[in-house]
């Protein structure tokens, strides 16, 4: 066996570029690798997670405003960061409002909760929301780093032949829309997340091989672009939208092969590829958080989702002794049991979150930590799930990263949008916009500027 | 549109907003929707034939809604009066000429989903891809997975997609992989046991081995050998295992001493990729007071390891030997263009040609080239996406129509047989095409209809995320719910092969069932695994109501629910629409049974004393409650945790119905259950809506099946021939 040192010093010396921390691949930015020139301060991370079916809130929301002292009982894990959480209460999104399309709460507050725009009620191939708050990001700065962006989550699209009272399920299993009508798909295997950040062809292929090998995918992507531009011409409008979003694929991947003609990539030492889905949800999260965590902290992306379960969600929870099915005991009807029910799953989603954020504060970036770097907005589109509103929603900021002033409760005026948080994390993240999805202005007070 | 193609052959005046719009809003609209405090902030009373347009800006949004909604049916409300076809065909007629064309046309584009492209490629190269583990799963849009709506194709998509057509031209093509021989000398070799290193060889003192990792580059045949010499002690020779992963090849005695050297060697089949190679020292034999010091001390030094291979011819492959023949009658380029009519589902034109063919010429050799040309088959939106580039309302191809049929009925591409007749234009043949319906229908590969198009349509597929709680269903394991789906599958697929009356899928004498199944359902003397074909004793179970499969789907984890099972009934059995709740209503407002004070049919009860809820759950609930004979796993009982089960229900029409038997006989006696299937398979086949226009034809042609002609086929004959199937375009 080799030992880690000298496999990493044999990588560099077959000139392998393994994938580094962030800071230290700016140390080594001369070397001919790298072609980018360090930024003087590290990027900003963000990281989107999405809990389903509202929570209890008068277990969330802590009594006082301004200093966090004492956490409240659904948000008791994430005690170790407390002086590195927000949380921001009475935010507001109106777009998953029925403003006359009925009943689908579930379907509107998954889908506008990073778009904050009122989904087409369709069932239909028309569907249409708006661009997610990720996907800003991940458009304007993706080219910076090998991925664009991230999306992950524990549950494959739904399984079922109705979703939420007329809406396509697309609405209620995605949270990230790369384009109006465009879902980011996302990936819930932790092997194939690993693959897509790490892998570079077999393990024992020699310079030659590989070259060759990205040639030839190369010039297949060729083919397979002038056959689509062919098919342009012979389509409707609408269709020639969707042969537009494999183009925007296309594309994509002939920039990555273009990168890796520069460098290989590896995977840091220690990083191993996981094996599957695990069984327990829980682990499935961790794992999930640990490559995210992995993902930053090499610079592989900057931006990412991940929806601890699909809007509507009805996992049981036996191991939380909640059997019933999410979905329905939040519909608790002021029952003190089932209220109490849906306060355990809330908790126990937030003790997911502190691990995540363990693992993001456990990596070392400079003198600091990737938590100094990141910003992670958790929450969920609907309030109390028994009533299906949308506002004064659950929503925290946890990380030190884009100058935030956090280790507050702070409370906004009711109908505050929650897209003045994403207009206000845009320009954090150095992506500034006048206005997103139907924000009145930038939210204050939180942060400085 | 359509619309406006049937009204300008009504009424030859143009329309308008007075003419259109306004009187329908006037007769069923502006009561709820006007004034300040307009329903759905929707106040249509102001609207005129002047702000109702589009060059006020806003309105788009607006009328686009109206339009929706008026289209799905979901306004007027259930309670109130619908207007008549002719009065919405005008307001349609209206309100399509104010739309811009790209929020009128919606994308009839349809890419294959996992399980199609799963299909296509094992029928078209005989390669197995397990999409599931690959691709993204695919979203459903108004039922199916296959669905316009779930067409959409993010980079994560793309992504796999090049990947699975470079892995699956790989394993359809192999590469030539000459043997030859790997050798390890040494300084290459590791050691367990008791092996000390000198120089020139690893000397095996006690027992011990000497291993190397090797690849093995294709399944087959190999040699491992092993260069050695031996000290000799005992009354046997130094012996030698050979053995590859732990699994020994073969055992040899090790004859030469020191000063020479001899190999020995064991052969065996192996499966690719890396694996470790080891020579075992097995028999170990020290006497240290034997006279002669030089046998005292049998050891083995092993000098080399080597692997020899692969030996045997590379094995060929279904693509391999069709393309040995393809390349045997004529050249490169017309064996590119038989299989690009394969792949692409039609003939390529001369550009598409050209280029595969220098992308396969610019390779090394020529079977390097046909691989890189088949990736790029696979990897191109022609094979992907179901491309229709007739004219939207002409006849599609005969080519476009092969996959629609394909697709529909096998949930994969056109064999051989389905292209050549669309090459020769006979698919435009009526009875041709009856001909291939009912050719596919009998080819196992129609078995997609029961486990895509059923298991979607009748819901058994949530059993596959399901979770009935294991206190109160410790039976219910994934074993146990994948029985069920199977059993319903396996009734399905019976329905169709054997061209059974349609009224059985509400009334059958017999099932399938394994151990598991027969318990739960009480039928004895079934033992093991595997479902066989059984007869009902317990009658009234027969049929789709009472299987479990369907009785688990519309049940929560830890109890029955008769809102699920009445609306399963009503829009699968009576082809009836349950528009969901009002708004400002909770969705599911039923608190869980165990923790109220009241029975669950006493909180259902509820429902009726709400207006808002009563005009709906009196539909939904009585047929729940004929199902509580029931639990959430299908389980005959006779009590709840309630106490003795009611079985009881008066249905909105008055009848007064208890249990399943009686139910059973409602639902035939209502005679929908062929328009509701008619609907699903236009869904399942069309991957969109009927347009109302098209619902009404298929209502007709449907009703025009003689009732002892209905069964699963005539019916989905009739949905290929409707002329929404036979045209391009959505309307």
């Amino acid at each position: 066996m080799l030992e880690a040192v000298s496999r990493r010093s044999l990588l560099r010396g077959a000139g392998i570029a393994i994938a580094l921390p962030w800071l230290e691949s700016m140390a080594r930015a001369c070397a001919p690798l790298t072609r980018r020139t360090p930024p003087s301060v590290a990027p900003l991370r963000l990281l989107f997670i999405y809990s389903p079916n509202g929570a209890q809130m008068d277990l969330w929301t802590p009594a006082r405003t301004g200093a966090l002292e004492v956490l409240p009982r659904t948000l008791g894990p994430l005690e170790p960061w407390r002086s590195s959480l927000l949380v921001l209460s009475g935010l507001t999104h109106d777009k998953a409002r029925p403003h006359g399309d009925g009943p689908g709460d579930h379907a509107r507050a998954a889908a506008a909760f990073l778009t904050a725009a009122q989904p087409r009620k369709t069932a239909g191939a028309d569907l249409r929301v708006g661009i997610s708050v990720d996907q800003v990001v991940a458009a304007a700065l993706g080219t910076r780093t090998r991925l664009r962006s991230l999306e992950l989550g524990t549950e494959s699209a739904i399984l079922g032949n109705r979703c939420d009272s007329g809406y396509a399920c697309a609405y209620a299993s995605n949270i990230s829309w790369r384009g109006p009508s465009t879902p980011a798909a996302k990936e819930i295997d932790p092997r194939l997340v690993f693959e897509r950040l790490f892998s570079d062809g077999p393990r024992d292929e020699n310079a030659s091989a590989r070259a060759e090998r990205l040639a030839r995918r190369k010039s297949v992507l060729d083919s397979v672009r002038a056959d689509a531009r062919s098919l342009d011409a012979r389509l409707g409008v609408a269709d020639r939208q969707r042969l537009q979003e494999y183009l925007y694929g296309v594309r994509e991947l002939e920039r990555r092969i273009e990168a890796a003609e520069k460098a290989r990539t590896a995977a840091p030492d220690g990083a191993e590829a996981p094996s599957g889905i695990p069984e327990s949800f829980a682990e499935h999260v961790r794992v999930l958080g640990g490559l995210l965590a992995l993902a930053f902290a090499t610079d592989s992306t900057r931006v990412a989702s991940l929806m601890l379960a699909n809007e509507g969600s009805n996992r049981a929870y036996p191991e939380l002794g909640v059997p019933e099915g999410h979905h329905f005991i939040s519909h608790h009807g002021n029952v003190p049991e089932n209220r109490a029910k849906v306060a355990l799953i809330d908790r126990f989603h937030v003790s997911l979150l502190a691990e995540i954020v363990g693992l993001l504060a456990a990596r070392v970036e400079g003198e600091e930590t990737l938590l100094d770097h990141c910003l992670v907005v958790y929450g969920s589109g609907i309030s109390d799930g028994n009533r299906h509103n949308h506002e004064d929603l659950p929503m925290l900021l946890v990380g030190r990263g884009g100058g935030v002033q956090s280790g507050r409760h702070l409370q906004y005026p009711a109908d505050t949008p929650c897209a003045n948080l994403f207009l206000d994390l845009l320009g954090r993240a150095g992506v500034a916009r006048s206005a997103f999805g139907d924000s009145t202005g930038l939210l204050e007070g939180y942060g400085v500027r | 549109m359509w619309s406006c193609a049937l009204y300008l052959l009504q009424a030859p005046i143009a329309p308008s907003f007075e003419n259109s719009l306004e009187p329908l809003i006037e007769a069923h609209c502006t009561e709820c929707h006007s004034g300040a405090r307009a329903e759905g902030e929707l106040d249509l009373k102001a609207w005129t034939s002047d702000s109702a347009s589009l060059e006020a800006s806003a309105m788009r949004e607006s009328l686009e809604r109206v339009r929706d909604r008026l289209l799905r049916g979901e306004m007027p409300p259930a309670n109130r009066p619908r207007p008549d076809e002719a009065a919405l065909d005008r307001a349609f007629a209206w309100l399509d000429g104010q739309l811009p064309r790209e929020a009128l046309e919606r994308p009839s584009l349809r890419r294959l989903n996992r399980s199609e492209y799963e299909r296509t490629v094992l029928d078209l190269l005989s390669v197995s891809f397990p999409t599931r583990e690959h691709f993204p799963a695919d979203d459903v849009g108004a039922m199916f997975d296959n669905d316009a709506a779930s067409a959409g194709a993010s980079e994560l998509c793309v992504e796999r997609w090049v990947e699975a057509a470079e892995r699956i031209a790989a394993l359809a093509l192999p590469a030539i992989v000459e043997s030859r021989t790997q050798t390890f000398a040494p300084a290459e070799l590791q050691s367990e046991g008791g092996v000390t290193r000198r120089d020139g060889e690893l000397s095996i003192y006690s027992s011990g081995k000497v291993n190397a990792r090797c690849e093995f580059p294709r399944d087959g045949l190999y040699r491992i050998e092993v260069i050695a010499f031996g000290d000799l002690a005992g009354d046997e020779l130094p012996r030698l295992s050979l053995e590859v992963d732990g699994r020994p090849l073969g055992e040899r005695d090790l004859h030469a001493e020191r000063g020479r050297t001899e190999t020995l060697a064991a052969s065996g089949r192996l499966e690719r990729g890396e694996r470790e190679v080891s020579a075992r020292f097995v028999n170990d034999y020290y006497a240290p007071l034997y006279p002669d010091p030089k046998r005292r001390d049998r050891n083995a030094h092993i000098v080399r390891l080597a692997v020899v291979g692969p030996l045997d011819p590379q094995p060929a492959t279904a693509f391999t030997e069709w393309l040995d023949t393809a390349l045997a009658e004529g050249s490169l380029e017309s064996a590119l263009s038989r299989l690009g009519l394969r792949v692409w589902r039609r003939p390529l034109d001369g550009a598409e040609l050209e280029r595969l063919c220098s992308l396969a010429k610019s390779s090394a050799s020529p079977r390097d080239g046909i691989r890189t040309a088949l990736v790029a088959l696979l990897a191109s939106p022609n094979f992907l996406y179901r491309i229709e580039s007739s004219v939207s309302g002409s006849d599609l191809s005969g080519f476009e129509l092969a996959t629609r049929l394909s697709y529909f009925l096998w949930a994969s591409a056109p064999d051989q047989r389905l292209l050549e007749l669309a090459a020769r234009g006979e698919l435009r043949s009526a009875q041709v095409r009856s001909g291939e319906i009912r050719r596919l229908l009998r080819d196992a590969r129609s078995r997609s209809l029961a486990g895509e198009f059923a298991a979607q349509w009748l819901g058994w597929r949530a059993l596959e995320q399901a979770t009935p709680d294991s206190n109160t269903f410790p039976d219910a394991d994934e074993a146990l719910l994948t029985s069920m789906r199977q059993e319903s599958e396996a009734f399905f697929e019976a329905m169709l092969r054997e061209d059974r009356p349609l009224d059985e899928f509400l009334d059958a004498d017999f099932t399938f069932v394994d151990e598991r199944l027969a318990r739960l359902y009480g039928i004895e003397g079934i033992r093991g695994e595997g479902l066989r074909r059984v007869r009902w004793n317990d009658r009234e179970r027969g049929g789709l109501l009472g299987q479990a499969a369907i009785l688990t789907a519309t049940s929560n984890p830890t109890r029955t629910s008769p809102v699920k099972r009445g609306k399963w009934v009503l829009e699968n059995l009576l082809d009836s629409h349950v528009p969901p709740p009002p708004p400002g209503v909770g969705s599911l407002a039923e608190p869980s049974s165990h923790a109220a004070p009241r029975t669950l049919r006493e909180q259902l009860e509820l429902h009726r004393t709400s207006a808002d809820c009563s005009s709906c759950h009196a539909r939904l609930d009585p047929i729940g409650f004929a199902l509580e004979g029931f639990d959430a796993i299908g389980r005959r009982r006779a009590f709840d945790a309630d106490g003795p089960i009611d079985c009881r229900g008066i249905l909105a029409d008055g009848t007064e119905i208890n249990g399943l038997g009686e139910l059973k006989q409602y639902v035939q006696q209502h005679g929908s259950f062929a328009q509701a299937l008619a609907r699903a398979l236009f869904l399942y086949a069309m991957g969109r809506a009927p347009t109302r226009g098209e619902e009404r034809e298929l209502k007709q042609a449907v009703a025009a099946i003689p009732a002892p002609q209905r069964t699963l086929g005539s019916v989905i004959e009739v949905v290929c021939s409707q002329s929404a199937f036979l045209r391009a375009g959505v309307p």
